[in-house]
């Protein structure tokens, strides 16, 4: 159970932030008003359910094994930016990715 | 609601999108603002020396009376404001990890403020992200040119 909490939290959270960039985004023509608040809206659900699932998960299992997990999150924000957002991701910006994923790892174990 | 319409308010304001550099700024502002945020908390959190005992609905009503954990909790709020900014201007898969820069900082000022110990493994972490992030906005750099 506590698996899936985390799992969760770190899913939710990388969606979070494609939420907010479908919200705010202003790189192309910014959609209606309504649609963005609805996405604005579903990043502060999202990140406060990942938050507490977050500390459900923490609350069930050893710091040092569940804080490594959240480096997860940001190979994650970059796939679901690849297939939702058609943002295009170059060799040298994935190696970058690796690298700062293990650091966190790393920082956080 | 209000902090919806906040941020619809933030996504209507125009971020000069002529100078590049200027939203890098704004990343490391926000970076700096979050980590800055954590650090205030941690100390708020030490000077309230809430008791291990105390319930912990108590314990989070004592963390919010204490002046130096609102401080954090706004300075994070406004680091949240700059990082609002960003995302509308850049790909949110080039200023996500970018942020990941704040771990790095947060574990300098653990160090360097409260004197945490760092271990060796620590060390390398903060020089990974620090060398990743530094790659990521080089590669960014090229791209753009």
């Amino acid at each position: 159970m506590p698996h899936l909490y985390l799992w969760t939290s770190v899913i939710l959270g990388a969606l979070a932030q494609i939420f907010l960039k479908l919200g705010v985004n202003k790189q192309t023509e910014p959609a209606p008003k309504i649609k963005r608040q609805v996405w604005v809206g579903l990043w502060l659900v999202s990140f406060a359910v990942a938050s507490a699932l977050w500390l459900a998960a923490l609350s069930q299992m050893k710091v040092s094994y569940a804080f490594p997990i959240l480096g997860a999150g940001y190979p994650m924000v970059t796939i679901l930016s690849v297939f939702i957002l058609r943002e295009r991701i170059s060799p040298a910006h994935w190696g970058a990715i690796a690298v700062i994923t293990a650091g966190v790892a790393l920082i956080v174990r | 609601m209000n902090t919806l319409a906040t941020s619809s308010t933030i996504a209507e304001t125009q971020v000069s999108a002529r100078r590049p550099v200027a939203v890098e700024f704004l990343v490391f502002l926000s970076i700096l603002f979050g980590a800055a945020g954590q650090l205030v908390v941690k100390a708020g959190l030490i000077n309230a020396a809430i008791h291990p005992g105390t319930p912990v609905a108590m314990k989070i009503v004592q963390a919010l009376l204490n002046i130096e954990v609102l401080a954090g909790l706004f300075l994070y709020a406004v680091g949240t404001i700059f990082w609002l900014f960003c995302v509308s201007k850049k790909n949110i898969s080039y200023l996500y990890p970018l942020s990941a820069f704040s771990y790095a900082l947060v574990a300098l000022g653990g160090h360097f403020l409260f004197h945490e110990v760092v271990p060796s493994s620590r060390w390398g972490g903060i020089f990974l992200v620090t060398f990743g992030v530094m790659l990521l906005t080089l590669s960014h750099k090229r791209e753009d040119a």
